[in-house]
C-alpha cells in the first residue's frame, strides 16, 4: 500500500475543509494507540467533497427543469435542504402525494398563502424567497 | 422567563465519537475518571449493519454504530449507575422546560440532536443525520452553552435553533430525547461492566441471527460492492461507494475510527486487569482499523477518477472488505471466551 500512502502525502496541501479540528485515533503496530487533534485527512476530504459536488449537480439539474417549467420552486428548496419526500412530508405535515402535486408549476401557482408559508417556514425562508428561488 | 445566567462547571473534552464522548465527560463531571474508549466499550458502541433496501441520502444505508443512546444507556446499566433517559416529549415547549429545570438544578444534560440545523457545526457536515449527541451545561438569556465533542471548544446555540435540532425529523428523529446522570455510587464495578460490554459486543457482531448485521452484514456488503458497477453503472457505483466511505470516515471519526476506539478499550481493559488475551485482541483490532483506513484511501482514489475506472477496482475493494470481515471475526472469536 506504499503507493496509496505516497498519494496521500502529495495531497497534503489540498486541504479543502479547515473549519474545525477533530480528535482522531490511530494505531501503529508495535507502538500502540495514539490520539491526535487535526483536520480530516485529505483523503477523507475528497470523499466529503464528492457528496457535496453530487448535491450541487442535482441542484443544477433541478434549476434547469424549473426554468423549463417542469418543476416548481419547492423542488429547488427540497434539494437545497437535502430533503427527500418522506422527510418533507414529516416536516410540513402534508401527505406525500400532495407534495408531489405541489411540485407541478401549474398547481404551485394556485397554492393558498397558508400552504406557502408552511413550506417557507420549513425551509427557514420568507414566502417571497420561496416564490423566487436563486436558481443555479 | 427568568434571565439569571446559569453556568455549570463542566469540562469540555474533545472525543472521537459523540455519544461515548458525552458519556465519558458526564462521568468525569461527577468525579469518576472514565476515558472515552472505556465508555465506548462498556456501552457497546461497536456495531455493523448493512441495509441496502433503505436509502439514506440517496444511497444504501449502513451503520457502523449502535442505535442512538445505546452507549449511554448500557454503560449506566452495566456499571449500576443511576441515570435517567427521557425518550421523547410530547411537544417542544415541554422538552425545553425540562432542560431548563435540569440546568437550574445544576445537572449537565445530554441531548440527541439532528445535525442539519446545528449552527456551529462545520458546514460540510450539515446533513440530515439525527444521531448526534451533545451536552448542555449553561444558559444565558436566549443562549445555551453546549459541549459538542466534535468541536475543539464549547459552543453556544440560540433557543430557537436548539428547538430546531432537538425536533429534527426523518430517520431516528430525536423527538427531544434527553439524558443525564443522577448519581454515581462510590465504588464502580468496572470489571463487571467490561465483562458485560464485551459479551454484548460479541453477540451483536457475530451471533445475531440476521444476515445483514455484524460480520455477516460486512460479507454481504463486500459481495454487493463487486456487483455495483455492472448493476448500476460507474457513476452510481462511485456514489454508493462514496456513501460507505463517508459513513466509515465522516461524522466525528466515523465507522473506521470506532474500530480504533474499541481497540483502545480492549487495550485499556487488558492493562487494567492484566489480561494477555485482551491485549492481543487490541493489537489485532488496531490492525483491522488500519485496514479499514487503507480501504477508504483506496476507495477515495477510486471515487476521484470515477468516469473511467476499471471494474476490477471494485473487485479489489470487495475482496478487501472480505478480508476486513475475516479479521474482525478473529477479534471477536478471541474475546468471546475472555473472563476478566
Amino acid at each position: 500500500m506504499d503507493k496509496v500512502e505516497k498519494e496521500g502525502k502529495a495531497e497534503k496541501e489540498e486541504l479543502i475543509y479547515t473549519y474545525n479540528r477533530e480528535l482522531h485515533y490511530s494505531f501503529e503496530p508495535g507502538k500502540g494507540y495514539t490520539r491526535k487533534v487535526d483536520y480530516h485527512y485529505p483523503g477523507n476530504q475528497v470523499i466529503i467533497k464528492q457528496s457535496w459536488d453530487e448535491a450541487e449537480s442535482r441542484l443544477k439539474d433541478i434549476s434547469s427543469k424549473i426554468r423549463k417549467g417542469q418543476l416548481s420552486p419547492i423542488a429547488f428548496y427540497m434539494e437545497k435542504n437535502l430533503m427527500e419526500l418522506p422527510m418533507l412530508s414529516d416536516y410540513t405535515g402534508f401527505m406525500q402525494w400532495r407534495i408531489k402535486r405541489h411540485l407541478k408549476p401549474k398547481v404551485f401557482s394556485k397554492l393558498k398563502p397558508g400552504i406557502l408559508s408552511n413550506y417557507a417556514s420549513v425551509f427557514n425562508i420568507g414566502v417571497n424567497e420561496l416564490m423566487n428561488p436563486p436558481l443555479t | 422567563m427568568d434571565s439569571k445566567p446559569i453556568m455549570i462547571n463542566y469540562t469540555h473534552r474533545q472525543a472521537g465519537h459523540c455519544e461515548s464522548g458525552a458519556t465519558s465527560n458526564l462521568f468525569n463531571f461527577y468525579g469518576y475518571k472514565m476515558s472515552e474508549p472505556m465508555a465506548f466499550g462498556i456501552g457497546t458502541g461497536i456495531y455493523f449493519s448493512y441495509l441496502p433496501f433503505l436509502k439514506l441520502m440517496f444511497a444504501p444505508m449502513m451503520s457502523f454504530r449502535n442505535l442512538p443512546n445505546t452507549v449511554f444507556h448500557r454503560s449506566m446499566k452495566y456499571l449500576g449507575v443511576d441515570g435517567t433517559v427521557i425518550k421523547k416529549f410530547s411537544n417542544e415547549r415541554e422538552s425545553m422546560e425540562a432542560l431548563d429545570r435540569n440546568l437550574e438544578k445544576g445537572i449537565p444534560t445530554g441531548l440527541q440532536v439532528g445535525v442539519f440545523n446545528l449552527t456551529f457545526f462545520p458546514p460540510e457536515y450539515r446533513m440530515h443525520y439525527n444521531m448526534h449527541n451533545l451536552v448542555v451545561f449553561g444558559r444565558e438569556g436566549n443562549l445555551y452553552h453546549v459541549s459538542d465533542t466534535v468541536m475543539e471548544h464549547p459552543q453556544t446555540i440560540t433557543y430557537d435553533d436548539l428547538v430546531r435540532v432537538r425536533w429534527a425529523k426523518g430517520a431516528f428523529a430525536p423527538k427531544g430525547k434527553m439524558y443525564w446522570i443522577n448519581s454515581i455510587p462510590k465504588e464502580l464495578d468496572i470489571r463487571n461492566g467490561v465483562q458485560q460490554g464485551i459479551k454484548k459486543s460479541v453477540y451483536e457482531m457475530t451471533k445475531v441471527p440476521f444476515w445483514l448485521i455484524g460480520i455477516k452484514g460486512m460479507r454481504v456488503m463486500a459481495r454487493d460492492i463487486k456487483k455495483w458497477p455492472k448493476k448500476h453503472g460507474n457513476q452510481k457505483a462511485a456514489f454508493y461507494l462514496g456513501q460507505i466511505l463517508r459513513m466509515a470516515e465522516d461524522f466525528g471519526t466515523g465507522g473506521a475510527g470506532f474500530r480504533y476506539i474499541f481497540g483502545s478499550f480492549l487495550k485499556e481493559s487488558g492493562e487494567t486487569f492484566n489480561n494477555k488475551e485482551l491485549l492481543e485482541a487490541a493489537d489485532l483490532m488496531g490492525r483491522t482499523a488500519n485496514k479499514w483506513r487503507e480501504f477508504t484511501y483506496l476507495g477515495a482514489r477510486n471515487c476521484k477518477n470515477r468516469s473511467s475506472q476499471p471494474v476490477e477496482d471494485y473487485v479489489t475493494l470487495g475482496d478487501m472488505m472480505l478480508e476486513i470481515a475475516g479479521m474482525e471475526e478473529q477479534v471477536f472469536k478471541k474475546i468471546e471466551k475472555v473472563t476478566v
